[in-house]
């Protein structure tokens, strides 16, 4: 028998450690090349978001406008949750109404891509749920849809499949990407240096120098931060946020009117 | 570009984009959707304009006044007019709303012409009414609560009428402060009573199965006194002048006449009419000589004809007419019918004997169609695979573009004027109807050879470059539904889809397989209302689109104009969504 000694460097080199370092680097090198691309992402993010929001709210409206059309119809009942399809598109309908108002209204883009992942992987939960009740084919629930709209039935369920494959990959896609790419962007508030205008930009742009949006003047866009001044009059001390800055105020102590700068 | 003004600038946008979206899609079809009442196609309108006859038109003995069943918005009446001209009288109405199976009986006029009755299905109290009504204005004269189901009514005289059920006859008559109340009951006289005649002021005769009964008030007994052996009865008129039966007999060959005078147990064969395409009804024996005189109805490929043999012993008028008929009454020197002429509405028309001219007394509408709702089809006789000859209609597309292929729409239905047909042509489909044989044959089994028929047709009309084989449908309503649902199961492939009204059975859903069914039945239609949802759901869970409308109001068979119009635009819709 040969005696074997270990040592903590041989151990260090080990090949499964050697590959979650390659593994390491590899990925830090990605991720630095994604960031290099971090303008193609965002733009293309913007894209895919608008794209949503216009199809999504086409989409409820074309389901509102269905319901209403054959409001007087007595519509089949789905087999999973014997919810008759009207229900199911006027629940759909105000779904996607949500969907595209979070891509209206919310600022982080990935909440905006986690939510139409989400609205297009409940679909696809919900088609497969159909499919393991032996539903194979949706004519039969998209026939008021296709009617409404002169379309045939096939050409209706193209459509939705088309659709719900562009949300699902689309949204999966980029939110991958923008997840490799490294910590997702924050809002900071500042101030501009010459009016004290409210100024509201993302974390990836900080130490840039942009027009201010109020006065006009090149402006640093700096970490808000706490500032101290003292009171014309009674020299007393006032501490306030950075984008608070121009704005007049009672002094705290004399309670007269001062700017804070 | 700062990020505030691109973050606002992006929510604008985005919010333009849902706005856009939703008037994108709302603004293309929403506006269509929106005003499609408004915007309902014309000849819809038209064809609620239309109120349709039902029944039999009933003139009074002189021919001077009729009775007769029409349509009206909400339900169905009986009106009242003079047969030289005038407007109808609505005497009584039943609305949609409650309109039960059983509809208004024509009970006709007393032997002197004062009075005429007829029977009112009041729902509101479940009970139907013996209404009798003044002969001369058409006011009310009394009115008696039947306490049976109503289904016959013989006056006995201008005092009493008589009127059965199914198995019970009941005699009313008219007390001296004028009203009426039923003074003899008799139960359980017959098995099923059929043609219901007065004989005498004491004796009444029907018809059960094949054998003429009569029944003698005075004993409460009855006694069969001729039955049919080698053939089947149709039906049978008495005269009182002649005391004679005239029967109306059917058999492989086609209809017969024969004599069977009272007290005899032969009857006399007169003579031999038409063939199994030809249909004979309302033979009556002339109060003025002792002959036969008696009318029928025979199609070919050039139209209809009625056959009027007269009292002389000349060979039978033959009086061309081309259009449909729903049912005929020969009465004196004119016959009168509820029909309608090619490219018109339909109505109660006139043809006179002696003039040898026909008149329209009563019109469906106030004017001509302007849609092509009256567009003729081009009848033709087919073999079907019992070998049966059959006429059919064929409606056509208004244009036929020579590379293109059109829907086919199949049914077998009476040769009535029936729009469903006119409207499948105008949605550009093909609609081949096969002629119904019992309209011409009276055998009693009215859809028998349903599949027959319409499976011939399907593979004559196959034939057609025109036609495209790919998207056909079957129409049915109430009973043909069973030979549908026969035809769907035996040949799966054979339709693209169907159109059931009213459905008394349902294909299996199992078999459907990308399908597209169009349903329409009434509120009131229990079994409808049960089992149409359940089979709906069946069959969308296997592919196929079952367009499913329940009418409000409306029961297992619609009465009112309202209910008709709504069947038909659902079939439009259907149609023009499946071209």
């Amino acid at each position: 028998m040969f005696p074997m000694t270990v040592d903590a460097a041989s151990l260090n080199a080990s090949p499964a450690s050697a590959i979650r370092e390659r593994l390491a680097n590899r990925l830090h090198s990605f991720q630095k090349q994604l960031c290099l691309d971090t303008g193609v992402q965002s733009k293309l993010i913007q894209y895919f978001i608008s794209s949503v929001t216009a199809l999504l709210g086409a989409f409820a409206a074309a389901l509102f406008l269905c319901n209403i059309a054959n409001a007087k119809l007595v519509e089949p009942r789905d087999p999973l949750f014997a919810l008759r399809t009207s229900t199911l598109f006027w629940i759909l309908g105000m779904e996607a109404t949500a969907v595209a108002l979070a891509c209206v209204y919310a600022r982080p883009s990935r909440f905006k891509l986690g939510v139409v992942l989400w609205f297009a992987a409940t679909v696809a939960i919900y088609r497969l749920g159909l499919q393991w009740q032996g539903v194979h084919n949706l004519c039969g629930y998209t026939a008021s849809l296709a009617h409404t709209f002169g379309l045939s039935n096939g050409f209706a369920i193209a459509l939705l499949n088309l659709l719900f494959s562009y949300l699902f990959t689309g949204s999966a896609a980029l939110l991958l990407w923008d997840c490799l790419a490294g910590p997702g962007e924050t809002e900071l508030k500042g101030a501009c240096i010459h009016c004290g205008g409210h100024l509201a930009f993302s974390s990836s742009r900080l130490g840039q120098t942009v027009p201010c949006p109020h006065c006009s003047k090149e402006t640093p866009l700096r970490k808000p931060g706490m500032r101290k001044m003292s009171c014309y009059f009674c020299k007393g001390h006032i501490e306030f946020p950075t984008h608070a800055i121009g704005q007049k105020i009672s002094c705290p102590h004399c309670k007269m009117d001062i700017t804070l700068k | 570009m700062n990020r505030p003004v691109e973050a606002a600038a992006a929510r604008r946008s985005g919010l333009g984009l849902v706005v856009g979206a939703f008037v994108l899609v709302l603004g293309w079809r929403g506006c269509v959707v929106c005003t499609q009442w408004w915007n309902e196609p014309q000849l819809l309108r038209e064809f609620d304009s239309i109120r349709q006859f039902e029944q039999d038109v009933i003139p009074n003995s002189a021919n001077t006044r009729l009775v007769f069943c029409q349509d009206t918005r909400e339900g169905i009446g009986i009106y009242f007019c003079d047969a030289a001209g005038g407007k109808p009288r609505l005497l009584c109405e039943q609305k949609e709303k409650g309109h039960s199976w059983k509809r208004f009986t024509m009970l006709g006029w007393a032997p002197d012409d004062s009075l005429f009755a007829c029977g009112f299905p009041d729902n509101k109290r479940n009970q139907e009414l013996i209404l009798i009504f003044q002969g001369r204005t058409g006011e009310p004269a009394g009115q008696v609560v039947a306490d049976e189901n109503l289904y016959h009514l013989a006056w006995l005289s201008t005092n009493a009428l008589a009127y059965s059920s199914r198995t019970c006859v009941r005699v009313v008559t008219r007390q001296a402060n004028g009203s009426w109340v039923h003074t003899r009951y008799f139960q359980d006289v017959a098995a099923s009573i059929e043609d219901f005649t007065t004989v005498s002021a004491s004796l009444v005769a029907w018809r059960d199965g094949g054998g003429i009964w009569l029944f003698d008030f005075a004993s409460a007994s009855a006694e069969k006194i001729w039955e049919a052996t080698t053939n089947r009865l149709v039906e049978f008129t008495y005269s009182t002048d002649a005391n004679e039966f005239l029967l109306n007999c059917s058999d492989e060959a086609g209809q017969y006449l024969s004599r069977l005078r009272l007290g005899a147990k032969q009857a006399i064969m007169l003579e031999r009419i038409g063939t199994q395409l030809d249909y004979i009804r309302n033979a009556v024996w002339s109060r003025t000589a002792h002959a036969a005189t008696y009318a029928w109805l025979t199609n070919d490929p050039a139209g209809s004809a009625f056959c009027i043999k007269t009292a002389s012993p000349d060979a039978p008028v033959t009086v061309p007419w081309h259009g449909g008929v729903r049912s005929f009454t020969l009465s004196g020197g004119q016959l009168f019918f509820l029909g309608y002429a090619d490219n018109e509405p339909p109505g109660i028309w006139r043809y006179d004997l002696g003039s040898q001219a026909f008149d329209c007394i009563v019109r469906s509408t106030s004017g001509p169609l302007k849609n092509s709702l009256g567009q003729p089809a081009t009848v033709r006789l087919m073999t079907n695979s019992l070998g049966e000859q059959r006429f059919y209609h064929l409606w056509t597309p208004r244009r036929i573009a020579p590379n293109k292929r059109y829907p086919l729409l199949l049914a077998q239905e009476h040769n009535t004027w029936f729009p469903c047909f006119q409207l499948a042509a105008l949605c550009g489909c093909f609609a081949a109807v096969a002629d119904r044989p019992s309209w011409h044959t009276w055998n009693g089994q009215h859809e028998r050879t349903w599949t027959e028929d319409v499976g011939s047709l399907y593979e004559l009309m196959a034939q057609n470059p025109s036609v495209d084989t790919n998207r056909v449908y079957l129409y049915a309503c109430s009973a043909e539904t069973f030979y549908l649902s026969r035809l769907v199961a035996d040949r799966p492939a054979l339709a693209k889809g169907a159109i059931l009204f009213s459905p008394g059975a349902l294909p299996d859903p199992s078999i459907l397989q990308d399908k597209n069914i169009l349903i329409v039945a009434g509120k009131a239609d229990a079994n409808a209302i049960k089992r149409c949802p359940e089979f709906q759901d069946h069959a969308a869970a296997q592919g196929s689109a079952i367009t499913l409308f329940f009418q409000d109001d409306a029961g297992h068979m619609v009465a009112s104009g309202a209910a008709e119009r709504n069947r038909a635009s659902r079939l439009y819709q259907f149609l023009s969504c499946s071209r």
